[in-house]
């Protein structure tokens, strides 16, 4: 990818992925969805889950599965509100950059 | 090297991490591990490339980097701006949805987005952050030349005038390699000195900065430089102080001169007085020899009452010039060097108070 992925837009990114979960997600499950939309390791993941975690974005909660207990994220109030911000500054963001690069002018 | 191997090595790489983020992140990828399955073992083994790796990620973004201890406070101040920043979302979830749209686009309309801003303090404030950045930038290099291009062009931006986005970008990446918190304070210190710099200067500085020992040059120039300053400002202000002192002193004189008149009669009396000391001891020596040899002769004729009194005023005459010799002694060696050390510091005090004032 040519384009910088900068911490607030992989917040973004990852914010939107454990949104679209409502029973929340895990881990190699975000790793996997993130991974449709930009390149990033696997490493990269972990620490930008616990921010989100530690920010209160994100809650987590250990949930039985095939015999182990698997650790679940999903979306908070304050995650949601959060969310929303990236997609509104997104839109406003996206829109001028593609007006832009297709010769018009920003309105 | 096995799944097992790999976090053996991590954990014992995040020993010295907070227990509870350890054991959160070996969970977490123990469960990465295990949501993958066997078949995708050797692929994330491989992806996650070393536990080194894995574990200066999650230390960098603990503020725990290699790069110095200020991370926990940069930690502190990036978590505050995180929180201010979620102050806000909360009060525009409160607000209907609309105004909170109007906000961020305000926000967005003036000199930099929230968000942006937001993301620019991490960066610069948080140098774990930087570094991490600066892993990926690296990362991307390694995977081909783009990333030069790309660098190249960003230079090229930056030449161009204004400080853009890319610059920063640059800085951090500079960050991460170590150089350029001096670089940069330099470069900012200078610009804060000259004044209006405009950003090409400060990107060439950067620049220069980068090749080493340059900037040091550079910096000790212009601190030789603001020295030179100084000091011929330190002149031109002592030349003026001392043209005063002399005015003061002449239509002083007066009294100064009264004060130092006095100060010589009273050295002139001390003297006096001391070499009348000396006089009186010189008697009292020849008196009491006198005396003594007189009382010695008054015994020898027979007149003994006579010759005792007389030998004894001659002995205790004596004694007093003695008495005397010793003090006067004690003056001339000890009172001496005293008051001439008195007179040289009250001068040296003078004159040093002279300089200062000048």
């Amino acid at each position: 990818m040519v384009f910088n992925t900068g911490a607030a837009l992989l917040d973004a990114i990852v914010l939107a992925v454990v949104c679209k979960e409502e029973e929340g997600t895990y881990g190699y499950k975000i790793t996997q969805d993130v991974r449709k939309a930009i390149e990033v390791s696997e490493s990269t993941l972990y620490p930008v889950l616990r921010r989100l975690q530690k920010d209160g974005c994100l809650e987590v909660y250990d949930m039985e599965c095939g015999g182990r207990n698997r650790r679940y994220y999903r979306i908070t109030e304050r995650g949601t509100a959060q969310l929303n911000l990236y997609r509104a500054e997104w839109v406003s963001y996206s829109s001028k950059i593609t007006m832009l690069f297709s010769g018009g002018e920003a309105s | 090297m096995s799944r097992e191997g790999f976090m053996e090595r991590l954990g014992t790489l995040l020993s010295d991490v907070p227990e509870e983020e350890r054991q959160e992140a070996l969970s977490y990828y123990r469960s990465y591990f295990d949501d993958a399955g066997e078949e995708n073992e050797e692929r994330i083994l491989r992806e996650l490339e070393s536990p080194e790796k894995v574990a200066a990620t999650i230390k960098a973004d603990l503020g725990m980097d290699a790069a110095g201890n200020g991370g926990e406070y940069t930690e502190r101040g990036f978590s505050d701006g995180r929180f201010q920043d979620r102050q806000e979302v909360a009060v525009q979830t409160d607000a209907s949805g609309e105004p909170g749209w109007q906000e961020s686009r305000r926000s967005e309309q003036g000199s930099r987005s929230d968000g942006y801003d937001w993301q620019e303090s991490r960066r610069q404030a948080q140098g774990s952050r930087a570094d991490g950045y600066g892993w990926q930038e690296g990362g991307r290099q390694a995977q081909g030349s783009r990333a030069d291009g790309y660098d190249w062009q960003e230079g090229g931006r930056q030449t161009q005038g204004g400080r853009s986005d890319s610059y920063d970008w640059q800085e951090s990446g500079r960050q991460a390699q170590g150089s350029r918190a001096d670089g940069y304070g330099w470069q900012e210190s200078g610009r804060q000195a000259q004044g209006s710099r405009s950003d090409g200067y400060g990107w060439q500085e950067g620049g220069r900065s980068e090749q080493g020992s340059r900037s040091d040059g550079y910096g000790w120039q212009e601190g030789g430089r603001q020295a030179q300053g100084g000091r011929s400002f330190y002149g031109e202000n002592r030349t003026l102080k001392i043209v005063l002192l002399v005015a003061v002193l002449i239509v002083t004189s007066p009294a100064w001169m009264g004060l130092l008149g006095g100060l010589v009669g009273v050295a002139a009396a001390a003297i006096g007085v001391l070499v009348a000391a000396a006089c009186i001891a010189v008697a009292f020596y020849l008196a009491g020899f006198v005396l003594f040899g007189v009382g010695i002769g008054q015994m020898a004729v027979g007149n003994v009452a006579a010759g005792f009194m007389l030998l004894g005023v001659g002995l205790l005459l004596l004694a007093f010039a003695i008495l005397l010799t010793m003090a006067f002694l004690w003056v001339v060696r000890k009172g001496i060097p005293w008051i001439c050390n008195a007179i040289g510091r009250i001068w040296r005090g003078i004159f040093s108070r002279r300089e200062r004032a000048a």
